[in-house]
């Protein structure tokens, strides 16, 4: 069979876990994760790829593939169903030495070297399956060859406390690496590693060889390759990247980019018709919104039938609102179900996931009526996933801005796990209020409860679960 | 047994002329995010008919790029698909004035490959039908055509039969209705240029003078099923004698005379004529009812239609809407009420748009108003234009137009 000679072609790392975004992945690849109501997170780098002319790319899966590759298909969604290249799903196989699976990122390229071969590449771009960011990688390929570089990496730059989450690298006034570090506990700089690299294929090749044959080794780029490519003086250059970049490795991060495609004036602007996301798309018939929806700020996909309220949130595809449902600050996977009168707030919500009539999800402040001694519902998550209900009586003087308290709780309740709550309250609350000052975004619900709204926790719904009654964490 | 497929692209296009001058009937968008052969097409491709034939005759650049990619129909198959049929010179000097012709054109489509029947659909009747029943029924019967038709005496399922206008007289516009024996076998075909409506008027007069003389009319949604070979000889025939109408010659003329085994299908599901401008302003405001979604969008048999891989729609800080259907790419920060709204159409703040169908990239200004008004592709609503229409005349704004 004939292989046209490419000089650059990509390889996206798409095998992990994701064990970070807990439910969400719990049957399903990382790649494969909805992201931004019709897309998922694979698009990007594929949609990069297609925008940059790369038509060549090789995904290496390993974890739950099942849905990833019915996603992706023969390419044709992001059009690369070409037959000079076109995707290629590659996922490991048993070899006459034996059966491996991918160990790191470093590995599941050196397992993939024959099918790398057979397009003879100059350059090869190794990219991640997770990562939520727009660019044309030809602007790095070519820096990458005007510098005769051996390795180019991507950079961006980071605070100085989330430095010790990367790759960290110092370099000098031409660009090139001087230093190379990974999760640094005592970061020298501020450029990170984005974990976008292009190397020289042969370079890349014989490092793969040698790495191979160390048995210490975790066959990470990160943690072996480049640090051995630096030891041994080859040409590692830095790679400024300007714009809009995430990981959306956690819960918090995967709510927080969704949230960044709202406003007027988006971090991510996907409306921006120059480098276009492409994805998958399904024959959804158009969103109907009925006479008492209610929609701020909010984006929406396809298919939907909304008979709710929505705020500042992200609605996928295929999702059903029903009447009284309110949403709030969250962000809803395609096809879930919310019941009538259910609230959302603070939330993701998995694919296919029914939310019943009447059920709580998300981040809420403790309810308080006006009159004094009331009951009140106190919502507790213990750690099986479990929801309880307690019922208690609270007193609206008792909450404030200064006691952040509940007391004179009901005498039948459980004394233990009513301590227990309290002693939770207490301290996310204080932590909340102080983080806030410090960061000057404060946000004060009417009981005088301030959120720290970069730092609260959301709650999750996983892929298909059902939540009967409710999921409640307390602020 | 194997189906081929006949798609009609430009019957009736003197009957929605502001919209069609630059398109054809089946290229012409309706329901938020479709063109109206996405239902025709989409009928075939639910069917499991792959080999389907799209006969045009002008102006069909738009039709072309709207099949571009048959992959989105899911009929991209090896030896079966989409066919796209141009227009076709022979000894006439001009393109083809009725179906007979159009069907002539295509005479080297149809006798290609085994095929044992042919269907025939156009594109302006919006419906969700499976053909495998109808297939079922005719191969059972032996029949040489089936007509799928509804039944007008029962309860109209057409959602806008009440609100219908009837104000174009094109000669190519004329209903067709059959009488029935017990058997459902057609014994007569009547060529009429009444509506549905003003049709069972009439039978209901006629009816309360003779009580015996109570039959039930079917009315054609112009979808028939046809043995292949029957076709072929009609088609021949007919280009022999210079007959263009296929409702005149095969269906008046062959069944009443040929005795061919003409039996109707009877269609009992909600069906759309989009016929003229006015009643297909009533048809896009029908998709607002739930119940006429729910016979259209089917989700064992959906509607496909080309992927233009828009971003989803944004609703900004002040939006408000209300009952509307909303398809992807919009912008919407004014109020949007009882409208129909397409891809990539803006409404800027304070802008509002009531009962009304806004068709791809339009975009509506600052503090602009649109009551009852169709407005085609491209347009532009320059900030403070008050556009009306009535209820039962919607303003019609040409494609590219700025206001």
């Amino acid at each position: 069979m004939f292989f046209y000679t490419k000089e650059c072609i990509a390889m996206i790392l798409a095998g992990g876990k994701g064990s970070r975004l807990k439910s969400l992945t719990k049957t399903t690849a990382k790649p494969a994760v909805p992201f931004g109501s019709k897309y998922r997170l694979i698009d990007f780098p594929l949609s990069n790829c297609a925008n940059s002319g790369i038509d060549t790319v090789g995904i290496l899966t390993q974890y739950q593939p099942l849905q990833l590759n019915e996603y992706l298909g023969n390419g044709s969604s992001w059009g690369l169903n070409s037959s000079r290249g076109g995707i290629h799903v590659l996922s490991p196989y048993s070899k006459a030495e034996g059966s491996f699976w991918y160990k790191g990122t470093a590995n599941s390229i050196f397992q993939n070297i024959s099918f790398i071969e057979r397009y003879n590449p100059t350059h090869i771009l190794i990219l991640s399956g997770d990562h939520i960011y727009k660019t044309d990688y030809s602007n790095m390929l070519k820096f990458h060859k005007e510098k005769n570089a051996d390795c180019t990496i991507s950079v961006i730059n980071v605070s100085k406390k989330e430095a010790s989450r990367f790759g960290i690298m110092t370099t000098d006034s031409q660009k090139k690496i001087v230093q190379f570090e990974e999760k640094p506990k005592n970061p020298k700089s501020t450029t990170a590693s984005m974990g976008i690299y292009i190397f020289k294929w042969e370079i890349l090749k014989e490092y793969l060889i040698k790495d191979s044959q160390n048995e210490n080794s975790s066959n990470d780029f990160g943690k072996d390759i480049i640090p051995l490519m630096l030891k041994t003086q080859k040409k590692l250059f830095a790679y400024e990247f300007n714009g809009f970049w995430r990981d959306v490795g956690t819960i918090e991060s995967l709510w927080q980019t969704n949230m960044d495609i709202l406003g007027e004036n988006p971090k991510l602007n996907l409306y921006d018709k120059s480098l276009k996301i492409y994805s998958g798309n399904f024959a959804f018939p158009p969103t109907v919104l009925f006479g008492n929806a209610k929609i701020k700020n909010s984006v929406i996909g396809e298919g939907c039938r909304i008979l709710g309220e929505a705020e500042n949130s992200v609605i996928s595809t295929g999702v059903i609102i029903e009447k009284g449902a309110k949403i709030l600050n969250s962000f809803i996977m395609p096809n879930a179900f919310i019941g009538k009168n259910a609230e959302v707030t603070n939330a993701v919500i998995g694919e296919n996931a029914v939310i019943k009539t009447g059920a709580k999800v998300g981040i809420f402040k403790p309810e308080i009526e006006e009159n004094k001694r009331v009951p009140v519902k106190i919502l507790y998550k213990n750690e099986t996933d479990e929801v309880k209900t307690y019922k208690t009586k609270t007193d609206k003087a008792n909450i404030s801005k200064n006691t952040n308290s509940i007391k004179n709780i009901s005498q039948n309740a459980d004394q233990n796990i009513i301590q227990n709550i309290n002693q939770n309250i207490n301290r996310n609350l204080t932590e909340n209020i102080n983080t806030a000052e410090n960061e000057k975004i404060k946000t004060t619900t009417e009981s005088g409860i301030v959120l720290n709204l970069q730092k609260r926790k959301i709650a999750v719904v996983g892929k298909d679960e059902t939540v009967l009654k409710n999921r409640v964490v307390l602020p | 047994m194997k189906t081929l497929g006949i798609i009609f692209s430009n019957i009736y296009d003197d009957c929605l002329k502001e919209l069609t001058e630059k398109r054809t009937v089946a290229s012409l968008p309706f329901g938020s995010k479709y063109r109206q052969i996405d239902f025709a097409v989409s009928n075939f491709s639910n069917s499991g008919i792959k080999n389907v034939g799209v006969i045009t005759k002008y102006n069909y650049g738009s039709l072309m790029d709207h099949l571009s990619n048959r992959e989105f129909f899911d009929l991209n198959c090896k030896n079966e698909c989409l066919n796209i049929i141009p227009p076709f010179f022979l000894n006439s000097s001009s393109v083809y004035k009725g179906k007979m012709e159009a069907l002539y054109n295509a005479l080297s489509f149809l006798q290609k490959g085994d095929y044992e029947n042919v269907i025939l659909s156009d594109t302006n009747i919006i419906l969700n039908i499976n053909f495998k029943k109808v297939l079922e029924r005719h191969i059972k019967l032996n029949a040489d055509i089936t007509a799928v038709s509804v039944n007008l005496n029962l309860k109209s399922k057409n959602p806008t039969a009440a609100e219908r206008t009837d104000n174009c007289n094109n000669a190519l516009n004329e209903n067709v209705y059959f009488y029935i024996n017990k058997n459902k076998r057609i014994t007569d075909v009547l060529i009429s240029k009444l509506s549905e409506t003003e049709m069972v008027k009439k039978q209901q007069k006629e009816s309360s003078f003779n009580k015996n003389n109570k039959k039930n009319i079917f009315s054609a949604l112009n979808m028939y099923v046809i043995k292949r070979s029957v076709l072929i000889s009609l088609i021949l025939n007919a280009y022999e004698l210079n007959e263009i109408s296929f409702e005149r010659f095969v269906l008046q003329n062959g069944i009443l005379n040929k005795k061919l085994k003409a039996y109707i299908y009877e269609f009992n599901g909600i069906y759309l004529k989009n016929d003229n401008i006015q009643n297909y302003f009533y048809n896009n405001m029908a998709l607002l009812k739930s119940e006429v979604r729910k016979e259209l969008f089917i989700k064992e048999r959906p509607i496909l239609t080309k992927v233009l891989d828009e971003v989803p729609s944004r609703f900004g800080q002040n939006a408000i809407v209300e009952n509307s259907l909303i398809s992807d790419g919009c912008i919407i920060n004014g109020k949007v009420k009882n409208s129909i709204i397409f891809r990539s159409v803006t409404v800027e703040e304070n802008a509002t748009v009531e009962n009304a169908v806004i068709m791809q990239n339009s975009y509506i200004s600052k503090n602009a108003e649109i009551y009852y008004s169709i407005l085609d592709k491209n347009v532009i609503v320059k900030s403070g234009t008050i556009l009306k229409g009535a209820e039962t005349h919607a303003v019609t704004v040409k494609k590219g137009e700025i206001l």
